[in-house]
């Protein structure tokens, strides 16, 4: 799926395809639309050069990954579930706070250890082109959760590199332990 | 399945396996729920993880790569084809992945992303989804997020009767708008970081009810209060002119049989598909955001209508503010060898400039090229966004296409090796389409 721009001020791009017998010189697999209907977004942004940079990543993961709505009962909804929806409150914490704008969290996840506890990777990304050096206190952001970084700080400075991506860090977290492991490397 | 539909498909598998691991690692860092198992949760992310970088990888996916991002690739189509073929699926190869192998993981890992978001959430409890009135809304991102939300109501509830309305968590009324088929209610949700938000939907409903919409019929322009306006085409229900500037929208075809990774090798300039007449339009002026709904005939296919929404959300505070949606739904039969396109001429004087995002999200100008054919000016779209720019002096126009796909393929949940995947990851944190 490609988009071209053929003529002045003009631009287009692919949205479906139904190739019976041809190929495209890319192997085996089929260019034949066979599936049910399907649709997919395409937001349209106006504006001057520095404005729609600022926002085209932003937006971009935005549309990637939307709201999840599931469906469920509130009358059946289970201990857990409540405990959750207000967060760690019940326990005396609080919610891991927002990001600043333009710093993306590109992951966050648990990973089961051998002794049978767990820790948490959190990776960070500078998405937005042009707006200097960011700076995120994770302690912050994800408070009160002992964290090791390569820095030996939480605080972590994230520089711009190519345009839009900054560096990356990727560090571990685990409650209530010292030291598991920390990684940081400049993509 | 086609190529492009499977992409689309492991795109969205992808951002629910997001969801999944962010909501699982959220419920295990900070409030470990009673009942809730660890090892059988990422046990079962595993393999969701496992399948969305396996089908993600270009080796797995042919026709994502091109040596100098021009038309076609290597040998010839037989060759190549001959080539993949055996790479992927012989009789020496015990290991070979089929078409239907990929397939298989790839709805794995969407079943295994649902059933763990669902354990986490504890949604699954009580009502099917297809009797429930109960909605949760979680936010993936880092961000607090306000955006607009379709609860479907089929089967739930008939607002033609009684009404219906939105209450939150605490029972404060939501504001609320009806479909005009009085099948979905939307509403603009704040959710925070990392959380989710809760909904009811309450029928009878007596006060702060989900309001219809107004019908208004003919061209229709549409604004929202944040500045942005778009003016329909009377005769296609296209967009014609972005905030004054024209940018006429029209469906367009290729003819071919053989071409290139991105588009089919075509000297001839696309077909534009013949502009029926408007057939109804309905705008949707309510609290939420306004809406138009077209639908074309577009001649080659008896059974084949193009339903397009474009809609303008009126909320400023929405983080669609500015931005108009066109959703397009694709004909379940596009005619024999046919390649479906979306044109969109403008009167800026752009020299033929045109910026693609690369896979490192940075942005590069693709000069036009005469002398190849159509493909060969066709370029990828490449990572989680993709965005063309026009540029002239200093208006922009971008059309921003997303593929959803994103860099984590590399992610590892094993104990013990995450150093390698997590360094290859770094270092190599591209998404190969």
């Amino acid at each position: 799926m490609g988009v071209a721009s053929l003529g002045n001020g003009e631009i287009e791009y692919m949205m479906a395809r139904n190739i019976v017998n041809g190929t495209d010189d890319q192997g085996p697999w089929p260019l034949r639309q066979l599936q049910g209907a399907f649709s997919f977004p395409t937001w349209v942004m106006m504006g001057d050069s520095d404005e729609v940079e600022s926002n085209r990543v932003i937006s971009a993961l935005r549309l990637e990954n939307p709201l999840v709505v599931l469906h469920g009962d509130s009358k059946a909804e289970g201990k857990k579930f409540r405990a959750l929806r207000r967060g760690a409150h019940a326990k005396g914490k609080a919610s891991p706070k927002p990001m600043n704008d333009g710093v993306h969290l590109l992951s966050f996840h648990a990973r089961q250890l051998p002794d049978d506890n767990e820790e948490y990777v959190v990776r960070v990304q500078n998405v937005v082109a042009g707006s200097g050096v960011k700076t995120v206190d994770l302690a912050v952001r994800f408070n009160n959760i002992r964290m090791n970084t390569l820095y030996n700080t939480s605080r972590l400075d994230m520089f711009e590199r190519f345009c839009a991506v900054g560096l990356r860090v990727e560090l571990c977290i685990v409650p209530g332990n010292d030291v598991v492991s920390s990684r940081g490397e400049s993509h | 399945m086609s190529r492009a539909a499977f992409k689309l498909n492991a795109r969205k598998t992808s951002a629910a396996h997001t969801a999944a691991e962010r909501a699982t690692a959220y419920a295990l860092a900070y409030n470990r729920p009673q009942g809730l198992n660890r090892t059988k949760l990422l046990r079962k992310l595993f393999p969701a993880w496992d399948a969305v970088g396996i089908v993600q990888h270009h080796d797995s996916m042919t026709g994502t790569m091109s040596a100098i991002g021009t038309y076609t690739a290597w040998g010839s189509s037989d060759r190549n084809a001959t080539r993949l073929q055996e790479s992927l699926c012989t009789a020496s190869n015990p290991d070979c992945q089929t078409l239907e192998d990929y397939t298989a993981r790839l709805q794995t890992a969407s079943d295994n992303s649902a059933e763990v978001i669902a354990e986490v959430l504890d949604t699954k409890s009580g009502q099917t989804e297809e009797t429930s009135t109960h909605f949760t809304v979680f936010n993936s991102l880092a961000q607090r997020r306000t955006s607009v939300v379709g609860f479907p109501l089929a089967g739930v509830l008939d607002p033609g009767v009684n009404g219906v309305g939105v209450r939150d968590a605490r029972g404060d009324p939501v504001q609320a708008q009806l479909s005009r088929q009085n099948d979905t209610v939307y509403i603009v949700a704040n959710v925070s970081s990392l959380s989710t938000a809760s909904f009811d939907i309450v029928s009878p409903c007596t006060s702060d009810c989900a309001e219809l919409p107004t019908i208004t019929e003919g061209v229709i322009d549409l604004s929202n209060t944040h500045g942005t306006t778009v003016t329909m085409a009377e005769s296609t229900g296209l967009p014609e002119k972005i905030n004054g500037v024209h940018a006429q929208h029209r469906y367009a075809q290729y003819h071919a049989e053989q071409g290139g990774p991105y588009v089919l090798i075509e000297m001839d300039s696309a077909s534009p598909l013949p502009a029926h007449s408007l057939l109804g339009s309905v705008s949707a002026i309510g609290p939420i955001f306004q809406e138009v709904e077209s639908t074309f005939d577009l001649g080659y296919n008896s059974s084949g209508d193009l339903i397009s929404t474009t809609r303008v959300y009126t909320d400023p505070d929405c983080e669609q503010a500015g931005i108009v949606e066109i959703q397009h739904g694709v004909p379940e039969k596009i005619g024999d060898n046919r390649e479906l396109i979306m044109h969109v001429a403008t009167g800026l004087a752009t020299d033929g400039s045109l910026w693609t995002d690369e896979s490192g999200l940075e942005m590069h100008e693709r000069a036009y090229d005469p002398t190849l054919p159509i493909s060969g000016n066709y370029h990828v779209r490449e990572h989680v966004t993709v965005l063309c720019l026009l540029r002239y002096a200093d208006a922009t126009i971008s059309v921003r296409r997303v593929l959803y796909c994103r860099p984590q393929f590399a992610q590892n949940a094993r104990p013990n090796t995450r150093d390698r995947n997590i360094r290859r990851k770094t270092r190599q944190n591209r998404c190969p389409y």
